[in-house]
């Protein structure tokens, strides 16, 4: 103070029951800030999650692409497997079937299996053993069969039959 | 600053300033907003009683939180002194116990601690914002006269009276007395040079009032009793009762009336002389203290704050042959203004 003894009291600007409305009014306002704070800080981080699980279904769909080409390529050896499988059955049945239609009295010594002819060296008896017992059959299995023979020194006959599949009938 | 200035605008401010004596306070209430003075009110309290000033401000101060109360300082443990220093000022008076002020820096005022508590605890139902020195409002008031020249400036109140010497502007010399203390002073002391003069007015005041005293009377302590009058010639030898009896039957009851406005002017007479004697005896102190840089004074303004009549200006100007110059002041609303120029300093 310049000239005064003494210095002024405190004023007091606002009334004590201004001042108990102002402090309600001032805690109000700042749980409104408060929870618009956190609710706008929950938002952001929703959209942090939602972005991230965004990104990791994006990630996970990319995994499910590759995981489905796997099982597709998986699916496809496995059928190839299977058909070669079943091929190697099928081919297995026709062997043993061609043995089987190999009689007692006529001697194999190579057989030639391909995929669309069978070449059978061997030797027979008479002709008339192989024409009946197996020629017929290989007759209706295959749709063109010829057969050479040959004449042994003991009489017996060396042969060569040729037997081819058409096209249509070939095996899978 | 900017939000002391928009508080200053949104809110109305209320300045009261008082000036008491022990005959009353005098209130100014100002009520002020953005500089303008919408309202003013004055009053003035016979006797002491600080809560009635209490009630009458009460409404004043619940108008706004922004209220100032100023008092003027009135004790007597107060003063000024031409220096700034406190070592320097030891060597005029003890100051130990005092607060003081140097407003320009060039000069101090100074005022007792214990009596500014006490003052703030007699006022306390009012409380009190400010307290001023008389001679900081006896400066303000004559501010365009002391700037040049070298004068006495006095500040009368109605219960002492404040007198300082400026010369251009800076302060030479400054005595405050009380009317009553110093009245009590000359008593004791029995003073030849005012004793005769207040005798001469205590006389015919006593006489006035009073007419004779039966004390006077000496023949009747030389009666024995009632049964010592034998006649009524007794009663014609006795020249006291006789000249008792003219007394009594000139005092008629409606005099009585006529001496009370007479009285008041004897008593105004009686002050003004008494202020003249505190003027005379500030200046014999000026001018025979070695300690102040005396330079002739030719020249007094009076701030007159308690009505002095002509018969100060007449001793001055007849006994110190002094050119007077007397200037009517209110108290209470210089007092006011100068709160006023404290907030907006402080603003």
């Amino acid at each position: 103070m310049r000239y005064s003894f003494i210095k002024p009291r405190t004023k007091q600007l606002l009334a004590p029951e201004m001042r108990l409305v102002l402090f309600f009014f001032g805690v109000t306002l700042l749980m409104l800030g408060t929870t618009y704070l956190f609710l706008a800080y929950k938002q952001y981080d929703f959209a942090t999650e939602v972005a991230e699980m965004d990104a990791r279904s994006a990630e996970l769909n990319r995994s499910v692409a590759a995981m489905n080409e796997q099982i597709a390529f998986i699916e496809k050896e496995a059928a190839k497997a299977e058909q070669v499988a079943t091929s190697n059955t099928v081919m297995k049945e026709s062997i043993k079937n061609l043995f089987d239609l190999v009689p007692d009295r006529i001697v194999l010594s190579e057989a030639d299996l391909k995929e669309r002819s069978l070449v059978l060296y061997g030797i027979t008896p008479n002709k008339e053993v192989y024409e009946f017992l197996l020629q017929a059959p290989l007759r209706s299995i295959f749709h063109r069969t010829y057969s050479s023979f040959y004449p042994m020194e003991n009489g017996w006959y060396r042969f060569v039959s040729t037997n081819f599949l058409e096209d249509e009938e070939v095996l899978q | 600053m900017g939000f002391a200035k928009l508080i200053e605008r949104l809110y109305l401010k209320v300045f009261v300033g008082m000036a008491a004596s022990h005959s009353g306070i005098s209130v100014v209430v100002e009520l002020v907003k953005n500089g303008e003075v919408k309202e003013r009110t004055t009053r003035r309290f016979d006797g002491t009683e600080v809560t009635e000033v209490a009630a009458f401000l009460s409404p004043y101060l619940d108008e706004s939180p922004l209220h100032y109360v100023a008092l003027l300082n009135g004790m007597e443990e107060q003063g000024a002194l031409p220096v700034c220093s406190v070592r320097d000022a030891e060597s005029f008076t003890d100051i130990s116990t005092a607060m003081t002020l140097c407003p320009s820096g060039a000069w101090m005022l100074y005022a007792s601690k214990p009596g500014i508590d006490a003052v703030q605890k007699a006022y306390a139902p009012v409380g009190i914002d400010f307290l001023f020195s008389p001679f900081t409002v006896l400066e303000r008031f004559f501010a365009d006269k002391i700037a040049a020249g070298t004068a006495l400036y006095v500040l009368a109140e109605e219960d002492a009276v404040s007198s300082a010497v400026f010369a251009d502007g800076a302060l030479l010399f400054a005595r405050r007395k009380g009317m009553a203390k110093e009245e009590e002073r000359m008593e004791l002391e029995g003073g030849e040079q005012h004793e005769g003069v207040r005798l001469s007015f205590d006389l015919d005041v006593e006489g006035i009032e009073e007419g004779l005293e039966l004390d006077d009377i000496n023949a009747i302590d030389d009666l024995e009793g009632i049964e010592d009058l034998h006649d009524i010639e007794d009663l014609d030898a006795m020249e006291d009762l006789e000249s008792f009896a003219e007394e009594e039957a000139i005092i008629p009851p409606v005099r009585v009336e006529e001496e009370t406005a007479e009285e008041v002017s004897l008593d105004s007479f009686n002050k003004d002389y008494k202020r003249f004697q505190l003027i005379q005896m500030a200046l014999e102190s000026y001018y025979g203290d070695p300690k102040y840089d005396s330079r002739f004074i030719e020249s007094v303004y009076i701030a007159d704050g308690c009505g002095v009549g002509e018969e100060l200006k007449h001793y001055l100007e007849e006994e110190l042959f002094m050119k007077v110059y007397v200037r009517r002041i209110d108290l209470a609303a210089e007092v006011a203004d100068l709160a006023k120029l404290e907030v907006n300093d402080a603003l």
